[in-house]
């Protein structure tokens, strides 16, 4: 039995849907300055660096916008951002057996993984306006030393 | 060497006066210099010109005159030999709200007893310029103004005085605007006014001029003291007593000076050594000669018969030839000199400037690879971003990590994948019966029992699926990942290596843009193609020269040929003899002037040669070492020791004195010594040289007239060495303010 991946909503800060749009751009011309191709990558990767840096900021459910639906994220993506929703859970007490329950779907993993993203997000833009501005070579230097430690 | 008998004959029969005294004074100076290699030639010249200026171009052909009286009796003539030109002397300008002066000014140019030197000192925009202009609109009238049109984009408009046009713009009246030129001639003294009125509409800030020309006046004041007018066409007769187009060697506005040193001058040597030898007239009477032949050959024609006629005819024909094939060959001349000036002028552009082709290539490689390294750096780094994205991932390892051990731990322990009773209980049911032998069928109780148990086992089945299902999916997309951060480990260094191309690539463009900056960048192929097609054409020019020459000398065997035979035939035809006789006479007679000026041409061009050689290093002790050369081409330059050329080791002062030394020798030469007006004749000099030039200057010429900057050209040098010929010193000064220049004596 696989991720259950419904049409969830995946959501941002409405503030900082902006920031989404910024850093977004399939354009190849742009490539060095916009460091992601989708809101979908942008919110991976921000939710893993949340994640890495401890920063949960969790969205007022009254102030969220939607980014995109939840069956856009990669197929290799899905069990990492379940893996973050579980990691939150069992981190606030929760047995094993209910935080797999509850990130069993995209109703359950989403709404958790998008507080990780919302404190990536800022991380990021502090990253930004200390670095270079060519955002992808920020975004790169980022990761890099966490590629020297798989690889 | 001149033919006496051919000149005595062809002008034996000729009713002209003039001309037989002009051809009876060419015989006297042969005879008396007979015994010598080299006849005066400026004899020959004064002779020639003399008769030319008064009869060149008017003398009517159609000669009826009886049979020849002889030719020794020709030689008893006289002639206006020892034709000296007449001097011109400048005596006052007179400008009228004319450029930047305001009102009615006057400078008086006249040179008092000795004392042959005026001097005007003034800034730039003081008005220097403006004298010079006004001298050169009043002896030159339109011809000047539409030269100053095509030269510097003036109109006469631009030349009304400032103050005058506002004054007149506001009292709605129009502006007078005049030169008045008072000059002598052989002690008579004229006064040439060129005027216009100019109608002001003022525009906003702006003066909107619209001018009228006035009629130019020349009068003339005569011994009792009255002013006659003249017709303005006695202007131009009077200034040909000038060497012709006196402006274009004797008023100099400062480059002029160096445009005989200039590469590419051969022209304008030429040019000016024609004019001293006296080409026009030469040529003129050379022309008029040829008419005289081509109207007795044309009577010998009318009068032979038979035999003769025909012989007449052959002659006719080829004498027409050979005139118009000695035409093409001097048209060819012509155009060969000017080809080969546009060469050299090229050669001189090309070495002056520095062949960016290499560079410009060069940058055009760089950028090319640049574009290259950036359009593959924007593609790396499109495929980078998304890599990064993925290996982003890698930040969750811990929480994955957790999970993946987490479940693991549940695998290991059997709590996942879960019991497998559930599918043994499914199997007995499908059975009816369990192993143990106890019916498990519809109706029984055991089959409640393990129907409310299977229930249960499904829902934990579920989760431990799923949780088995994470456990693999977690280990799949985490060797994924590893993957992908390779790939972006391989694409960073490859990122590297294009980005440190592109930093080389950058540093050797803006090396290669730094030195093209500040280099003017010419096409230097078109200049390349034109030399071609100049070097293409001038050889064809002598290739025509060349035939052309051939067929002269063919013609002129069967010309020989013909007269021979002519005079075979020409018994008993005594008509016809006598005309052809004349035709031959003048034909004859016309060989000689060519010759004559030939010969005078080649001399004029030693003496230039060593008299400007001589000037020049009079006027610089330093270029002792050299020596000029007027080359067969007529090209002017400056020779070292060893006879190579170098024009181009000279220096900027030592050229400008070379081109100031050759205007002298040209004007010593042809005996003129006309005024001289120069327009900053030190600008290019060192002090020393200026001196030594201005100490020099006043003794070329009768009249010296000088523009000069205060200061770097009127110094205490300068003027110490300008002092005993300084006649009158006018300082200049323009009034911003009241739009007016000051004069000051």
């Amino acid at each position: 039995m696989s991720i259950q991946v419904t049409r969830t909503s995946v959501h941002a800060d409405r503030d900082w849907h902006d920031f989404y749009k910024k850093v977004t751009s399939e354009s190849k011309r742009h490539a060095r300055e916009i460091p992601f191709a989708s809101m979908r990558h942008a919110f991976v990767s921000f939710a893993c660096l949340g994640y890495a840096h401890g920063q949960y900021v969790e969205i007022d459910r009254g102030r969220r916008q939607e980014l995109f639906i939840a069956p856009s994220f990669e197929q290799e993506h899905v069990p990492i951002l379940v893996a973050l929703a579980y990691s939150r859970l069992v981190s606030t007490g929760m047995p094993h057996e209910e935080a797999i329950q509850v990130v069993s779907n995209s109703n359950g993993f989403v709404p958790i993984v998008e507080g990780w993203a919302q404190g990536g997000a800022q991380i990021f833009k502090a990253a930004l306006e200390s670095g270079s501005p060519l955002a992808t070579d920020v975004l790169m230097e980022l990761v890099m030393p966490e590629v020297k430690r798989a690889i | 060497m001149i033919d006496r008998r051919g000149l005595l004959r062809a002008f034996s029969g000729v009713k002209d006066e003039n001309l037989r005294a002009l051809m009876a004074r060419l015989v006297q100076v042969y005879r008396e210099h007979e015994e010598s290699a080299h006849a005066p030639l400026a004899h020959y010249r004064a002779a020639i010109e003399s008769y030319a200026d008064q009869y060149g171009d008017t003398l009517d052909p159609s000669y009826e005159e009886p049979l020849p009286t002889g030719p020794e009796s020709l030689a008893n003539g006289e002639s206006g030999s020892g034709a000296r030109r007449p001097f011109i002397t400048l005596e006052s300008l007179t400008v009228e709200n004319f450029g930047s002066y305001c009102g009615q000014t006057t400078i008086s140019l006249a040179p008092v007893g000795n004392r042959n030197v005026t001097v005007v000192v003034g800034s730039n925009g003081d008005g220097k310029s403006t004298l010079f202009m006004a001298l050169n609109w009043a002896l030159f009238g339109n011809d000047y103004i539409d030269e100053l049109q095509a030269g510097q984009q003036r109109e006469l408009a631009d030349l009304v005085n400032r103050a005058a046009a506002l004054a007149a713009g506001e009292q709605n009246c129009p502006v007078e605007v005049s030169v008045e030129l008072a000059f002598s001639v052989e002690g008579v003294k004229y006064f040439v006014t060129r005027a216009f009125q100019a109608t002001v509409t003022p525009r906003g800030e702006e003066l909107s001029i619209s001018v009228q020309l006035r009629p130019t006046k020349l009068r003339r004041l005569d011994a009792s003291g009255n002013l006659a007018d003249l017709l303005e066409g006695a202007l131009v007769s009077l200034l040909s007593q000038l060497p012709a187009r006196v402006r274009d060697f004797y008023l100099f506005d400062g480059e002029k000076i160096n445009r005989f040193v200039a590469p590419g001058a051969q022209r304008a040597v030429r040019s000016a050594i024609r004019r001293v030898v006296g080409i026009e007239a030469l040529e003129t009477t050379a022309e008029h000669l040829r008419r005289v032949s081509a109207h007795f050959r044309s009577e010998a024609r009318r009068l032979a018969s038979g035999d003769l006629a025909r012989i007449q005819d052959s002659l006719a024909r080829r004498t027409d030839e050979l005139a118009r094939t000695q035409q093409d060959i001097e048209r060819l001349k012509g155009e060969s000199l000017g080809h080969r000036s546009r060469v050299e002028e090229i050669d001189a552009f090309l070495s002056s400037t520095k062949d960016t082709r290499p560079l410009q290539q060069r940058r055009k490689e760089l950028e090319d690879l640049l574009k290259r390294y950036e359009e593959e750096e924007e593609s790396l780094v499109f495929t980078l971003r998304e890599l990064a994205c993925h290996a982003s991932t890698l930040f969750a390892s811990e929480a994955v990590g957790r999970l993946i051990e987490e479940l693991d731990r549940r695998r290991e322990a059997g709590v996942i994948p879960g019991p497998i009773s559930e599918q043994l209980i499914k199997d007995l049911l499908d059975l009816g019966e369990c192993i143990c032998g106890t019916p498990v069928g519809p109706e029984a109780e055991a089959r409640r029992r393990l129907e409310a148990r299977l229930d249960m086992l499904a829902e934990q089945s579920r989760q431990s699926e799923f949780q088995l299902g994470l456990f693999y999916q977690l280990g799949s997309s985490s060797r994924w990942v590893v993957d992908k951060a390779a790939q972006l480990d391989r694409g960073r260094k490859e990122l590297s290596r294009i980005r440190e191309h592109l930093r080389d690539a950058r540093n050797m463009l803006k090396e290669v843009s730094e030195q093209l900056e500040g280099i003017e960048v010419v096409d230097r192929s078109g200049w390349e193609a034109e030399r071609r097609e100049r070097e293409q054409a001038l050889i064809r020019c002598e290739a025509k020269i060349l035939s052309a020459n051939e067929r002269i000398e063919e013609l002129k065997r069967e010309i020989e040929r013909l007269k021979v035979e002519e005079q075979r035939e020409m018994q008993g035809q005594m008509e016809a003899a006598v005309a052809a006789t004349r035709a031959n006479w003048a034909e004859a007679a016309e060989l000689n002037i060519r010759n004559v000026f030939a010969a005078y041409a080649a001399q004029a061009r030693a003496e230039i040669e060593r008299e400007t050689t001589r000037l020049w290093k009079a006027m610089l002790p330093n270029v002792e070492a050299y020596r000029v050369s007027v080359s067969d081409d007529f090209e002017l330059s400056a020779i070292d020791e060893l006879g190579r050329p170098a024009m181009q080791e000279l220096a900027m002062g030592q050229q400008q004195c070379l081109g100031l030394a050759f205007i002298m020798s040209v004007a010593q030469v042809a005996e003129t010594k006309p005024p001289l007006v120069i327009d900053m004749p030190f600008g290019r000099l060192g002090s020393d040289t200026a001196s030594s030039v201005a100490a020099k200057l006043p003794q070329l010429t009768e009249q010296l007239i000088l523009f000069v900057l205060p200061g770097t050209e009127w110094n205490s040098s300068i003027q110490e060495a300008i002092g005993p010929a300084l006649a009158r010193q006018y300082s200049i000064k323009y009034d911003y303010e009241a739009h007016c220049t000051r004069v000051a004596s």
